[in-house]
């Protein structure tokens, strides 16, 4: 009982409260040192979090003990007519933690980049790489993020297992010297090492070294993602590629315009004309900066552009599909409304 | 009698023409995204390009109409000894070069250049640079309406031969016979090859106009800065530029010619025909703009409010500690009237920036610091707190802390910089910004009541709680409707940003703080003292996280404030620990 009672206690959240202080003020500092990227990865997205070898409960991990409290403290409270805008806000922040904890892990990102006059249907990930390997008519997708060197991918339907020789996340390039293995290709002059990581995990060079053992021959190659290079060796092909996926509609672009700020080469609006087409049919609309377009539980914002002088730019659209999206407005809503009755009902209160 | 009056007239006239034809001053020019008055857009670029100047509108008359004469001046500013050595000019007290010596030396030393690694060094080498670019750009902006240098009318083949051949050729007499001449030009070094002297004579002259044409032309292409002819698209250019893309409307004749009888004028010492025909440019540049905003910005300008807030503050300071020490009723009055002044000022700063930009005064972290201290002094004197002297003086020594922390974050005092695309939205800024920004005064003044607690007593803990609860209000929701804004442009709620995660760190630091009392044993001393030292929270999250440079929100990265936010966290530290020993030794 005693446990009940300081779990919906707000002991718990003073207690609570300097932690996710001291993580925020360290996750914030390391973005310095290693990205925004790896940094929300490590230290806001962790139930671990791993300090000099020593494991710590991760932000994710306080979160739920913070939600747990929120919640047990919501319930149990009496819901007085004097304190029901600081309830409100307590169940808006319960709302708000929720979707935090649940949007890493049912939504997805990436960005569609499209020439005026042409369509996609392909979402590309920012950050995501995949080694991909085609045997015949099928394909096999490896998460580059989750090989590591000495691992062995094997298939009942491949004629030969592959060895992973050297893998980086962000890869240092040198010549290679005498090899033990018999390499092909770029891998013959190219040796990978990993290195720190980049400060925008986009400007990552992720790459990868393997053999091919088939019949005690054994081939190696190399790949890096900014050469998407397929390897071909008989039947089968190799790739290393920024993770891709086919979205349930089209997006033709029509028009891209950019406004300049009178007298300079200063953008002072980006406007993507498009056509989306799904089952349903099409429709004509417009993205501009701040003015997304949603289609579905996919959401299209104005990143971008590509070559905006030119007759043809590329506009980027960053593309979110996220089931939760209207969490955090309704739990914003009801955060500022118990809060202003709050500060308004204590100040009445004060006079 | 007449005599003295004529002399009077004359000595009166030729000192209003040893500075600028009045006209002049105000020909409107587009300078980043909006229109000025020539004079403050003289000011704002011999400001931003380091031209020491008295008259600075006298300096640009100087740059356009005599060009030779004006790069011979020594106004370009090198402080920097290590510039200097490296450029290989001679130190001087006044640090000022000219910038025909400075192309000449940068023109010794160009292979140096490339090889120096980028750093503070290259940048201040840079800074030089550009300052001598600007100069070269200015002075190109009317040269096509000049005289050749080295070219009468019998260089020049007949057929080009205007009507009226009284003044010498200019650029713009043979611009319609351009495409011809050099294409003849062209054609002779096909038949003749490269040696002139084999050319007949016709030809001889033909590719020698030629040349003289390219080599005015291609100077001609960097000068972009004076943009005072309307192009077809209705965006102002400089004249070299509408005469070198064709670009212009029917209209664009008209702007020639007042431009071309100015430069003549000029030449031939016509004071009155040139006022005149800059006159008749003031009156073709004065349409589709508000003439009352350009009067505003020239205002603006001209008394840099930042620098008068700045001394108006340290007088508040003076006044006030005086009224503490003497007790003396008029160095109070004498307060209260500069802090009136002060708040007054600030508002109508921010105002006549409102008005100028057509947005909330909050695009910048400097304008922050500017609506963050506005708002703080207006409630301080609609709360009446300023009644006590202690107040009274935290609130002067506080705005001229922020004044000063304003003034070293703008390049110059006046900046007013466009916003990129995402932060163009007039919905988003007024909604987010100025809620956060309200926010970060609502929590400088918990932390300045908690201080005032501590150190007189005079106020309770309930009412700094008060102030807390306010501050969270709208520092949570200002955060959260910042959540809002990024999914709108960026496609997400909440990336932990470093922006973003000094907001919450804020929230959560003031959420803390008011929980305590409902769970632990704690002394209202302590509250105070933590309530106290929201102040610091405030300066790690407004500014310290801007120092980092990662993260989206990268129109607000700062530099060069490092020593100044680690000196206020020490001081404020030691001041808080100075309080709290102070308070409890009292109590006890």
């Amino acid at each position: 009982m005693k446990i009940l009672t300081f779990i919906k206690s707000p002991k718990l959240f003073t207690i609570l409260a300097p932690c996710f202080m001291v993580y925020l003020v360290l996750g914030t500092l390391a973005q310095k040192y290693i990205g925004l990227h790896e940094a929300t990865g490590i230290y806001f997205y962790g139930w671990v979090l791993w300090m000099h070898g020593i494991p710590l409960p991760g932000f994710l991990s306080l979160s739920v003990v913070l939600l747990i409290n929120l919640t047990l403290f919501s319930l149990t409270q009496n819901w007085k007519q004097k304190t029901y805008g600081l309830m409100l806000m307590h169940v808006g922040v319960i709302g708000l933690m929720l979707s935090m904890i649940f949007t890493p892990f049912w939504s997805k990102e990436g960005y569609i980049s499209i020439k005026t006059g042409e369509q996609t249907n392909t979402l590309t990930s920012y950050f995501e790489k995949n080694f991909i390997v085609k045997l015949a008519d099928q394909t096999w997708s490896f998460d580059h993020k989750t090989l590591s060197k000495g691992s062995l991918l094997t298939d009942k339907k491949w004629p030969f297992e592959i060895r992973i020789l050297e893998h980086c996340k962000n890869c240092k390039i040198s010549m290679r010297g005498e090899s033990k293995y018999n390499f092909e290709g770029m891998g013959q002059n190219m040796s990978l090492s990993p290195q720190a990581l980049e400060l925008k995990a986009e400007e990552n060079l992720s790459g990868l070294s393997f053999s091919v053992i088939q019949k005690n021959q054994e081939k190696a190659y190399t790949l890096i993602d900014a050469v998407p290079l397929s390897i071909h060796m008989d039947e089968a092909s190799f790739q290393l590629v920024k993770r891709m996926e086919a979205l349930p509609f089209t997006v033709t672009l029509n028009r891209f315009k950019k406004t300049n700020y009178s007298a300079t080469e200063m953008a002072k609006a980006y406007l993507s004309d498009i056509t989306v087409k799904d089952e349903t049919g099409s429709k004509r609309a417009a993205i501009e900066m701040n003015s997304p377009l949603s289609i579905g539980d996919y959401t299209l914002y104005q990143s971008s552009v590509i070559g905006s002088n030119s007759d043809t730019p590329v506009s980027v659209l960053a593309a979110v599909h996220n089931p939760l999206k209207e969490a955090p407005y309704f739990a914003t809503g009801l955060i500022a409304f118990g809060l202003l009755a709050h500060a308004l009902q204590k100040g009445r209160h004060k006079k | 009698m007449m005599r003295f009056l004529t002399l009077c007239f004359l000595l009166i006239s030729s000192y209003s023409w040893a500075e600028t034809p009045p006209s002049w001053q105000y020909l409107p020019v587009a300078y980043e995204g909006r229109t000025l008055h020539l004079k403050t857009f003289a000011k704002l670029t011999t400001e931003k390009y380091d031209i020491e100047t008295r008259d600075a509108s006298k300096w640009l008359f100087d740059a356009v109409f005599s060009p030779e004469y004006s790069a011979q001046q020594k106004n370009i500013l090198i402080k920097n000894p290590e510039v200097i050595s490296f450029l290989r000019l001679k130190a001087r007290p006044d640090h000022l070069y000219s910038p025909k010596e400075l192309s000449q030396h940068f023109f010794n030393v160009k292979p140096d250049i490339e090889s120096i690694q980028e750093g503070p060094f290259k940048q201040a080498i840079q800074r030089v640079q550009m300052s001598l670019n600007f100069h070269h750009d200015i002075s190109e902006s009317f040269t096509a309406f000049f005289a050749f240098a080295n070219l009468a009318w019998v260089d020049v083949p007949t057929e080009f031969h205007p009507k009226d051949t009284s003044n010498p050729p200019r650029f713009v007499d043979l611009l319609k016979h351009r495409a011809d001449i050099k294409q003849t030009a062209k054609q002779a070094a096909i038949t003749y090859g490269p040696n002139f002297s084999k050319y007949p004579v016709h030809l001889q002259k033909m590719a020698y106009l030629s040349f003289i044409m390219d080599s005015l032309a291609t100077q001609g292409k960097g000068s972009t800065s004076l943009r005072i002819i309307p192009s077809a698209s209705g965006q102002p250019i400089s004249p070299w530029k509408s005469i070198l893309d064709a670009e212009g409307t029917p209209q664009r004749r008209i702007y020639f010619k007042n431009i071309e009888i100015a430069a003549t004028a000029h030449k031939n010492g016509h004071n009155a025909a040139l006022n005149k025909a800059l006159k008749n440019l003031t009156i073709l540049n004065s349409k589709g703009f508000s003439k009352l905003k350009l009067h505003v910005e020239s205002l603006y300008h001209a008394i840099s409010p930042l620098t008068l807030l700045l001394i108006f503050s340290a007088i508040g300071v003076a006044l006030s500690s005086g009224a503490i020490l003497s007790q003396k009723t008029l160095l109070n009055t004498a307060s209260t009237i500069t802090l009136y002044g002060i708040t007054n000022l600030l508002g109508l700063t921010l105002l006549a920036r409102m008005y100028i930009l057509a947005r909330p005064p909050v695009g910048t972290l400097f304008e922050s610091i500017l609506f963050v201290t506005f708002v703080c002094l207006a409630l301080t004197l609609y709360k009446g707190w300023h009644k006590h002297m202690a107040a009274m003086l935290t609130a002067f020594v506080c705005s001229f802390g922020l004044f000063l922390l304003a003034s070293a974050l703008a390049e110059t005092n006046a900046a007013m910089p466009l916003l990129t695309a995402v932060l163009n939205t007039q919905f988003w800024l007024t909604v987010h910004v100025l809620c956060i920004t309200t926010g970060y005064a609502a929590c400088l003044l918990t932390s300045l009541a908690a201080h005032g607690a501590l150190l007189t007593g005079h106020i309770s803990l309930a009412r700094v709680r008060m102030f807390a609860v306010w501050a969270v209000f709208f520092t949570l929701t200002g955060t959260l409707l910042g959540g809002v804004w990024a999914d709108q442009s960026w496609g997400r709620f909440w990336g932990w940003d470093p922006k973003e995660n000094g907001a919450l760190l804020l929230v959560l630091w003031l959420a803390w703080c008011l929980h305590l009392p409902y769970s632990l044993k704690i002394s209202k001393t302590m509250q105070l003292t933590l309530f106290a030292a929201t102040s610091i929270i405030v300066a790690i999250s407004w500014f310290g996280v801007n120092m980092l440079g990662v993260g989206l929100h990268s129109y607000g990265f700062t530099q060069g404030i490092a020593l100044g936010l680690i000196s206020f966290v020490v001081l404020q530290s030691l001041l808080l620990i100075y309080l709290y020993k102070r308070k409890r030794f009292h109590e006890a």
